[in-house]
């Protein structure tokens, strides 16, 4: 049996690589293999040796050929371009207390750029900063990586998110089909957000949709009295958290069923997060049961071997 | 019902202290950020605070237990007839009542004042275990000797005082004179009218309607009225007894013969009291006796003197003076003490109040409220478990059910 990190501990390490790789890590003491395969790499030409080359790229052969040490060089090939598009809305920074959905967000999408880059893919970020799209086109390699993963502990959720404008502008980006992971609470205009993934999905790209909540949102643990700020118009409304639960249960299972249905009916990937899940549990979970399924057709596809 | 400790019904107040604590608590509702409000239906959120009572029986009962904590501690005694009975067995009482001539006049119901004084002293002698009542004209003079009277029973002492409070007949130095361990309680009688009620002035120079008759010879009429003047210079005209009257029959007077005859000898106390005086002064009276006159028994008093001598004068003049038993007019017309100054002279004893062992174990009901606050204690703890238990669950069932 392997022990998860709980949410809260990956949440605490400051440095988001390390609590990716941690995820990622410990993805992978599970007995999986990894889920992402396509790593391979081209050779591209010699080069006489440098103090400093690692010594397994050095061409024995040649040595014994001509006695002198030439150091073989690679080229990288990727097969996929992995485009994340992580929600920065206000919304997003919930709860209070313990992992915010935006924390979580972050360590999901640091894990798979890293599972992602770790394979050979690349990988891109797009959101939004100070309500302007950001957009870090797919690349391979591990500096892209340690930028990209620096970048997204940059982030901050606030308002000025367009999740349908993201979406449709990182499909557009991508060069050539591509999986896109919409990182998300998906509390945007649901219209909106599902005809923006259809076209990404008709677009011949891999859509996931990941949807991140908490739990303390799924049930409404307040008692009596409550007011509560919406995050992202800041309405604040005064509550009988008693009396309304039942009818807001209700109405959160509505919405994510009709989440989970869109999804299905646009050929989009639909998984749903919750903060109180350990990363690497949800993590490999979503992995296996992505494999398990029959690759789209006339869309790139990450498989698990 | 009297209350041992009224002072702790102050501690009613404290019944709005569960109310204010449901307000106030339902006032400071916590802010809780939240992702969105959009699966929340807006009929159900609560327009205004303060403005529905979420639990009403957990707060009436929180209420009743403060109520009824209060009322206890004030020692409510539930007077029955027993009870009553009980307060008044240890108590000694004197009461002193007021016989001085203003106590005369008549009250509202048309008695006069002495009168109504001696039915509540009776009726205040009937409530107490030991009582004495003694009557007099000037109460301030009697009150330490009551006062003693009353220390000497060691029981829960009253010294009553019934009059009309004439001011300076007495006042609260008097009663500061009376040991503290007694209790004064003052009585005082309305009196309806001023007027006099026994007495009414004589007409002077009328010999029909006056008191006193003068009987002579008809020659003797000019004497009689020179007698009758002269000894209107001797006594100052005053009230007199109407119910009194004396005839001075003189030598001339035809029918004396007859009246002598026909004199009783039933003399009422008053004629004595003259007859003695005239006696002592050295009047000229032969013979006297009664006889009845217009509805009233007339003194007759037989004199040897002629009309228009001093000795007739003199004997005249007395004879007015006797009939005046009226007081002086400053005693028809007193002026009395007001009613705050009179309830400023009552006073509770020190150490002794009847109030204080209201029964036979001096204790008081709030045993009963104490049990009734208990129960209610005993209530309000599954209620609010019921309360707190209903919101716990109901959120562990939501958490699951998400």
């Amino acid at each position: 049996m392997t022990s998860s990190l709980s949410p809260t501990v990956v949440a605490a390490i400051d440095d988001l690589e390390l609590a990716a790789r941690l995820v990622v890590e410990g993805m992978r003491t599970g007995g999986h293999r990894s889920p992402f395969h396509g790593f391979s790499t081209e050779f591209r030409q010699h080069r006489p040796y440098r103090l400093g080359d690692d010594l397994k790229h050095l061409d024995w052969k040649l040595y014994a050929r001509s006695d002198r040490l030439y150091t073989r060089q690679f080229r990288e090939t990727t097969n996929l371009s992995v485009l994340l598009v992580l929600d920065r809305s206000a919304s997003m920074e919930f709860p209070d207390s313990g992992v915010t959905k935006f924390r979580y967000a972050q360590v999901l999408c640091a894990a798979l750029a890293y599972l992602v880059s770790d394979q050979g893919h690349a990988v891109g970020l797009m959101t939004t900063e100070g309500g302007k799209l950001t957009y870090i086109p797919p690349r391979g390699g591990r500096v892209h990586l340690r930028s990209l993963i620096a970048r997204l502990d940059r982030l901050e959720a606030s308002n000025g998110w367009d999740g349908p404008q993201a979406i449709a502008r990182g499909a557009q980006l991508l060069q050539r089909r591509g999986v896109v992971l919409v990182v998300s609470d998906f509390y945007d205009d649901e219209e909106s957000m599902r005809r923006e993934m259809r076209r990404a999905a008709q677009r011949g790209h891999d859509v996931a949709m990941l949807q991140v909540l908490s739990a303390d949102e799924l049930a409404l643990p307040f008692r009596e009295h409550v007011e509560l700020e919406d995050l992202e118009t800041g309405a604040v409304r005064l509550v009988d958290a008693a009396r309304v639960a039942d009818a807001y249960q209700v109405a959160m299972r509505s919405f994510l069923d009709r989440c989970r249905a869109a999804a299905l009916r646009d050929g989009v990937d639909y998984s749903l997060f919750t903060t109180a899940t350990p990363l690497e549990v949800a993590l490999r979970a979503y992995l296996l049961e992505r494999a398990a399924r029959p690759p789209l057709r006339n869309s790139a596809r990450m498989v698990a071997r | 019902m009297i209350w041992l400790n009224a002072l702790a019904l102050i501690g009613l107040a404290g019944v709005v202290l569960p109310v204010l604590i449901h307000l106030l608590a339902r006032g400071h509702a916590r802010t809780r950020r939240f992702p969105s409000l959009r699966f929340i239906d807006p009929s159900q959120l609560v327009p205004t605070r303060r403005t529905r009572v979420q639990d009403p029986i957990l707060l009436a009962v929180r209420c009743a237990i403060v109520a009824l904590a209060a009322f206890a501690l004030a020692q409510p005694v539930l007077l029955t007839a027993k009870r009553k009975r009980a307060m008044e067995r240890g108590l000694a009482r004197a009461i002193v009542v007021d016989t001085s001539a203003s106590m005369r006049r008549l009250t509202p119901s048309g008695s006069t004042a002495l009168d109504s004084a001696r039915r509540i002293a009776a009726m205040l002698a009937g409530e107490a275990q030991t009582s004495v009542v003694i009557e007099t004209n000037n109460p301030a003079q009697v009150l330490q000797g009551a006062a003693a009277w009353l220390t000497s029973h060691h029981q829960n002492a009253d010294l009553a005082v019934i009059s009309d409070f004439q001011r300076g007949r007495l006042d609260s130095s008097d009663v500061r004179m009376v040991t503290a361990d007694v209790g004064v309680t003052p009585h005082r009688i309305p009196v309806a009218s001023t007027a006099p009620v026994e007495t009414q002035w004589a007409p002077a120079g009328s010999d029909s309607n006056s008191a006193v008759t003068l009987l002579g010879a008809d020659g003797d009429r000019t004497a009689m009225t020179a007698t009758r003047t002269a000894a209107a210079t001797r006594a100052i005209p005053s009230p007199t007894d109407t119910t009194r009257a004396v005839a001075i029959v003189f030598p001339g007077y035809t029918g004396r013969r007859a009246l002598e005859s026909a004199a009783a000898s039933t003399y009422a106390p008053w004629m004595v009291d003259l007859l003695k005086g005239l006696s002592a002064r050295g009047n000229d009276v032969s013979r006297f006796g009664v006889r009845s006159a217009g509805g009233r028994r007339q003194l007759l008093l037989f004199t040897d003197s002629a009309p228009g001598s001093l000795a007739s004068a003199r004997i005249t003049a007395d004879a007015a003076a006797a009939l005046s038993v009226a007081p002086p007019v400053a005693e028809l017309e007193p002026e009395t003490l007001s009613e705050r100054e009179v309830q400023a002279l009552a006073r509770p004893a020190r150490n002794a109040s009847p109030r204080r062992s209201p029964d036979a174990n001096g204790e008081s009901d709030a045993r009963w409220l104490w049990i009734a606050v208990i129960a209610l204690l005993v209530i309000e703890l599954p209620l609010r478990r019921r309360a707190q238990g209903a919101v716990a669950s109901a959120v562990e069932e939501r958490t699951r059910a998400a």
